[in-house]
């Protein structure tokens, strides 16, 4: 599985599909990310978990 | 005319190697951190919302050693023979 | 539209396309399969033509080409040579280009994928570079020679149709740089004090070899410094800024030193590694002078061999002396051009075989 943010999802698409796993999970997050602060990274850790969750469970 | 296609086809037919994890519980978790910035703070803070939330049995954190390299091989072995799931990261 | 059901997978496929010149410039640019610029229709003649440049089989693959991992078959090869306005006798350098970039060492991966402009400098050396007139003399960076020109813009053909590395999809540079259209020259060996860069390689100087480096960009040095103490001290004052990925990564930045700067530093006694060790010294760079999340990326990249970094760390661009690349290139002048480093990659040359 992959945490991408999200001007990033066509990147992390093709290059799976490239790598011959088309199907590799992606958790998407907001974009930018690497700019925000300790209290919003955790903010979006708090979604990405139930993203990560969902994904595993996924079928 | 007739002309060439200049491109290749991409490579790789799909291997489907997605396989359902299920519920979380017991299970052993790995991170390779990209060290793009951030991205170990959201690690470390997703390992203990795995942990303490959804009963993770385990959360193993590995760095690579810059952005755009691949992880080291004998690191992504020993992910692959612990962990149930792996998580990586990709963007900014 | 398609190939034969007969045809194996790695030959090219013929398509069905305008015969109108101007339509057929248009189909390529809706397919995307040009850089922006006309191409030179690659049908069944042209590309003949330039498979007679090579002995090799036109299936044989070269390599696969990240981040689509297509593969480099010597007729694909052929066919974007042939649209980026290649000479016949081009073809082996493409081929040797072609196999330096799948090197692991050259993380094309990471190159074609990231948001850094990253242009791959095509760097021509022995006596191909004259054969096929590739320019290492005024200019050399410029427009106006043929071989600069197309071999540069081939490459890149290749990196994008191959490769599969669109701009805005799989290529995700935040600008991408003019490099990226073609960056190709070869190096003033006549002029150069000393060896040229295939013989500090290992190669003969009667050999010809092709080197892929990962450019950032060029940048324009130009000073009047009449002495080697003067020449190195301003040179290095440039190459130290603090939002260069050479410094947090420990990189391999490149100088294309002018002939005439060139011989202020051997007039010094300076040999080609004096010059680079002297340069990585007065280069240092304080990383205090970067941004706390720098600070943090240096500790993450090269915090095994330098420690805790703090402020006050200095920092080298690159590893060790010997990985700043230098060539001489170009014409008469005070100049000097300083290519900066993707830093995530490094070098790769290759012997040019014509046979």
């Amino acid at each position: 599985m992959t945490v991408v943010s999200n001007a990033f999802i066509g990147l992390g698409k093709a290059q799976a599909r490239a790598l011959g796993q088309a199907d590799l999970p992606l958790a998407v997050i907001p974009h930018p990310f690497g700019s925000r602060s300790r209290d919003e990274v955790r903010a979006l850790a708090e979604q990405c978990v139930a993203e990560i969750a969902r994904l595993a469970a996924e079928k | 005319m007739q002309v060439y296609d200049p491109t290749a086809p991409v490579a790789g037919a799909t291997q489907n190697l997605r396989r359902t994890v299920g519920d979380l519980r017991g299970k052993v978790i790995g991170f390779i951190d990209n060290t793009k910035p951030n991205f170990k703070l959201l690690v470390d803070d997703l390992g203990e919302l795995l942990t303490e939330r959804y009963g993770v049995k385990a959360v193993i954190k590995q760095v690579k050693r810059s952005v755009a390299t691949p992880a080291a091989a004998n690191v992504l072995d020993d992910l692959a023979t612990q962990c149930d799931l792996v998580i990586t990261g990709s963007g900014d | 539209m398609s190939a034969s059901a007969t045809q194996p997978l790695t030959r090219a496929a013929l398509v069905e396309a305008p015969d109108d010149l101007d339509e057929l410039i248009e189909f390529f640019h809706a397919r995307r399969w040009s850089d922006g610029l006309p191409i030179v229709p690659p049908t069944r003649e042209r590309v003949a033509r330039m498979l007679s440049g090579t002995a090799r089989k036109p299936e044989e693959v070269i390599a696969k080409i990240a981040p689509g991992f297509g593969e480099a078959t010597v007729e694909r090869i052929a066919i974007n040579a042939v649209m980026a306005g290649c000479r016949v006798d081009y073809l082996p350098l493409l081929i040797a280009a072609t196999q330096a970039m799948a090197e692991p060492q050259f993380n094309l991966q990471g190159i074609q994928a990231t948001t850094n402009p990253v242009a791959v400098w095509l760097l021509v050396n022995g006596p191909i570079a004259e054969q096929l007139g590739v320019n290492g003399g005024m200019n050399c960076l410029g427009q106006g020679t043929v071989a600069n020109a197309t071999l540069g813009r081939a490459l890149r053909l290749i990196l994008q149709n191959i490769g599969g590395a669109l701009p805005g999809d799989m290529d995700r540079a935040t600008h991408g740089q003019p490099g990226k259209f073609s960056f190709c020259c070869a190096e003033n060996e006549a002029q150069s004090p000393w060896d040229a860069l295939h013989v500090e390689r290992g190669y003969k100087r009667n050999q010809s070899t092709v080197t892929v480096i990962a450019a950032a960009g060029t940048h324009n040095l130009n000073t009047h410094a009449d002495n080697a103490d003067e020449l190195i001290k301003v040179i290095a004052d440039t190459m130290a800024f603090p939002a260069s990925n050479d410094y947090w990564i420990g990189g391999e930045p490149w100088l294309v030193l002018g002939p005439q700067h060139a011989a202020i530093l051997a007039a010094g006694g300076l040999s080609k590694l004096d010059v680079k060790r002297r340069l990585w010294e007065e280069s240092k760079l304080s990383a205090g002078r970067m941004c706390a999340k720098e600070v943090l990326r240096t500790q993450s990249t090269r915090g095994a061999a330098l420690g805790t970094i703090t402020s006050e760390t200095m920092l080298t661009v690159a590893q060790q002396a010997e990985d700043i690349g230098i060539v001489v290139a170009g014409g008469p002048g005070t100049h000097t051009v300083y290519v900066a480093s993707f830093g995530d990659a490094r070098a790769v040359t290759r012997e040019v075989l014509t046979a």
